[in-house]
């Protein structure tokens, strides 16, 4: 197989199992309020509005707009937002919302000013470090994972598979499947 | 054309045998009439999802998970099962089953006209005299009925229509077939048949034999390599039932289906001693209606039909319908799965940017323990998968790096990976068991298998080799980082779950005979995974397949000869 797309069952483990440490919880399981069931519709209202800002912060900082659009653009905030209300366990997203406000308490601690209010070098500054925590964590498979390692998670499905990510990187999709590539159907190409 | 309710045959199942079966006999003269317990799938329109991109995807790829844990917890553990391919599983809450609370089992199905045929994996590999004559040689369970060259022609037969890209290696334990050209391989899987021929030369990597076309064949297109494909293919470039099969059984004319159609049971008539029909439940208005043929083809999937005869059970086969014998719902198999390595290949040609073309396939690795000398701690063997790939945006979520660093890296693709993994022949236990569960029956009231299978002391002194084996031939490989996976095999998961109804040439120790007929009642047919005597290492299909094509032309004789 040419790519890990082409397994499923090792993409949906990799999307999932990462996200809840391997642990499925079974859900409360509301169907009350039948929104419109789709990621990054922005049918949700999880967050209060300074948690948007700094959600918006965090995504801006981890994929920003450079020669390709960046994750606000692809509107990664939404996506998160509605991930946790529509595909979550209550558990996981009271975890999600108490990590991000515990992240605003360290960084006002630390630096004595809110992450939005920083400068994007300092921005990445303080998340260097979290980055590393995270990566070790998942080395580790620490369950459940750090507050930093879950929405850099999110915010990279949130961007690559989005319409605007998609574009960024020259791929939709299955391979092969970017509709106005020159010949990507009839053309395979493997390095 | 069939008169009212009556057909010369019933077909029950339209997966990959059920559909071989609709074929063979309408194209042998006979009106035939095909019960598909799911809903109609149409080839082409229904694919709704193929050549679609992740964010056309309410859930981007990810599925619905509030509505899978209800709703398919089981089936979502399936191997192509995915937000784009869900519709194609059946519903775990409409369709349960138990088993002992110490052996879990987990049981895969395709409820709809197809079948499984649109979610295999394609892989087509011939049986050999060495599986043929395991049993005999080893002293275990009861001998196969056939040999290899009762099925050769069948395989070939097979394989001409199905169309079977692979290549000729001539090697005694997996015989060559009528192959198209094999699938293109990129350059890891080059190095890799390259270095472990060199390192292993009784280990021969060759490219999967595949039922995926390189070529135009009987008008179907050769594949596009556009992904995954159990979204379905609207070209026909994979071999289904509707792609190619139940076509060519409509073309006959012959050929009546019904979809939404639950086979309950089958009814015997003792004093002719023969299957006279079947009762069906609808599956959405739930009437009752009875059809009746001169003979009869369960291919429901091996424990489908394992159940359907349980459930057929009545005053003259108090234990099941054909089952004097007593075999019916034992030596259930599947293959070993869950042991593999992957790791970092370096050092291999990398060009930029996403590459456009995907492999629908892999490479594979011949059984090569107790081929020729017997010398292991175990008996049976194992084949092997394994494969190159580079990894796309994903592994960023697990590597150091943020901002702009990250998103230009993530432009690219990553290093080569390999990944190898091995498939276990199972022996076949008379304890390994599926049951009728009295007291829980499905949405249609119809009582659901109890499963008791579980590996034994073989299948994990095999575990413990095919893990040593995934080891040292990816190290041949020269793999860097290497991760070793030893998953919890639990038996299902492979979906290459077989037995219950063996064949066998004792009526007295075996459900079917070599034609897949029932010993007690001789114008009932299995065609499936049931009638698995033992389950050999290699993906099972194109077997089914074959004996299915030989058991039809044997019924249709028959048939004409007034002997059934």
């Amino acid at each position: 197989m040419s790519d890990p797309e082409s397994n499923p069952r090792r993409r949906m483990l990799e999307r999932s199992a990462l996200m809840v440490g391997g642990l499925l919880v079974a859900p409360a399981f509301v169907t009350a309020k039948e929104k419109q069931r789709r990621l990054g519709a922005n049918a949700s209202n999880v967050f209060t509005s300074p948690q948007k800002e700094l959600v918006r912060s965090l995504c801006d900082t981890i994929l920003p707009e450079t020669d390709t659009a960046g994750a606000l653009t692809a509107h990664v905030d939404d996506f998160i937002s509605d991930t946790l209300e529509l595909w979550c366990t209550p558990l996981e997203r009271r975890a999600f919302l108490t990590g991000l406000d515990a992240f605003a308490q360290n960084c006002k601690s630390a630096l004595d000013k809110g992450f939005t209010g920083l400068s994007a070098a300092d921005r990445l500054a303080f998340l260097e470090p979290l980055d590393r925590d995270a990566v070790e964590a998942r080395k580790k498979r620490v369950d459940p994972l750090p507050f930093f390692a879950t929405i850099k998670e999110l915010t990279l499905i949130g961007y690559y598979t989005s319409e605007v990510g998609c574009n960024a990187i020259g791929y939709a999709g299955p391979i092969g499947t970017l509709p106005g590539r020159d010949g990507p159907l009839n053309t395979p190409v493997w390095i | 054309m069939a008169n009212g309710n009556v057909y010369d045959a019933i077909v029950i199942g339209s997966g990959i045998t059920g559909g071989w079966a609709a074929k063979e006999l309408c194209e042998r003269g006979l009106t035939t009439l095909v019960l598909e317990k799911g809903p109609p799938v149409v080839h082409g329109e229904s694919y709704t999802t193929e050549h679609k991109p992740d964010y056309w995807f309410a859930f981007r790829g990810m599925g619905d998970r509030q509505r899978v844990m209800i709703d398919q917890p089981i089936q979502s553990t399936g191997g192509s099962y995915n937000e784009a391919s869900a519709h194609f599983y059946a519903n775990d809450r409409l369709n349960p089953y138990t088993h002992d609370p110490d052996k879990p089992f987990t049981w895969i199905r395709g409820h709809q006209l197809g079948g499984k045929s649109l979610l295999w994996y394609r892989q087509c590999y011939r049986w050999s005299d060495l599986d043929f004559t395991a049993n005999l040689t080893d002293g275990i369970a009861v001998d196969w009925p056939i040999r290899y060259a009762d099925i050769a022609p069948w395989y070939d037969y097979v394989e001409k229509f199905i169309g079977v890209s692979g290549r000729a290696e001539g090697l005694p334990q997996l015989p060559d077939g009528q192959f198209l050209p094999p699938l293109p391989t990129n350059v890891a899987e080059d190095h890799m048949m390259k270095v472990l021929s060199e390192r292993f030369p009784d280990r021969r990597a060759t490219p999967g034999r595949t039922a995926v076309l390189t070529q135009t064949h009987h008008g179907r297109s050769p594949c596009h390599m556009c992904g995954p494909c159990e979204r379905g293919c609207s070209v026909g470039a994979y071999f289904s039932s509707l792609s190619s099969t139940l076509p060519a059984a409509q073309a006959t004319g012959r050929l009546s289906v019904r979809t939404n159609s639950i086979v309950h049971s089958i009814i015997y008539d003792p004093t002719r001693n023969r299957a006279c029909g079947v009762r069906v439940v609808d599956a959405v208005t739930r009437r009752s209606t009875e059809y009746s043929a001169k003979v009869l083809f369960v291919c429901a999937s091996a424990l489908e039909s394992v159940r359907l005869l349980l459930n057929s059970a009545d005053s003259h086969f108090k234990d099941g319908l054909a089952n004097s014998s007593g075999i019916l719902g034992t030596h259930i198999m599947d293959h070993q799965w869950g042991i593999g390595a992957s790791g970092e290949l370096s050092g291999l040609p990398l060009a930029d940017g996403y590459p456009s073309g995907f492999r629908p396939s892999v490479l594979i690795i011949p059984r090569f323990r107790n081929v020729t000398t017997r010398n292991q701690t175990f008996t049976r063997g194992y084949q092997m998968e394994c494969s190159g790939s580079r990894v796309g945006w994903q592994r960023g979520i697990a590597e150091l790096g943020l901002g702009a660093d990250l998103k230009n890296r993530l432009k690219n693709l990553g290093p080569w990976q390999a990944q190898f993994d091995a498939n276990g022949e199972c022996l076949p236990y008379a304890d390994n068991t599926m049951r009728l569960n009295k007291s829980v029956v499905d949405a249609w009231g119809i009582p659901v298998p109890h499963f008791a299978v579980t590996y034994r002391e073989n299948e994990a002194k095999m575990r413990a080799d095919m893990a040593a084996s995934c080891a040292e031939m990816i190290e041949a490989a020269g793999a860097k980082n290497v991760t070793l996976t030893t998953e919890t095999a639990i038996p299902g998961i492979s979906i290459h779950e077989m037995g219950g109804a063996r064949m066998g040439r004792d009526p007295h120790t075996s459900v079917l005979n070599a034609y897949n007929q029932a010993h007690d009642v001789p114008n009932l047919f299995l065609a499936d995974g049931a009638c698995m005597t033992s389950s050999g290492n290699q993906n099972p299909s194109l077997t089914y397949m074959a004996l299915t094509a030989r058991a039809c032309a044997h019924a249709v004789e028959q048939l004409r000869d007034g002997r059934i």
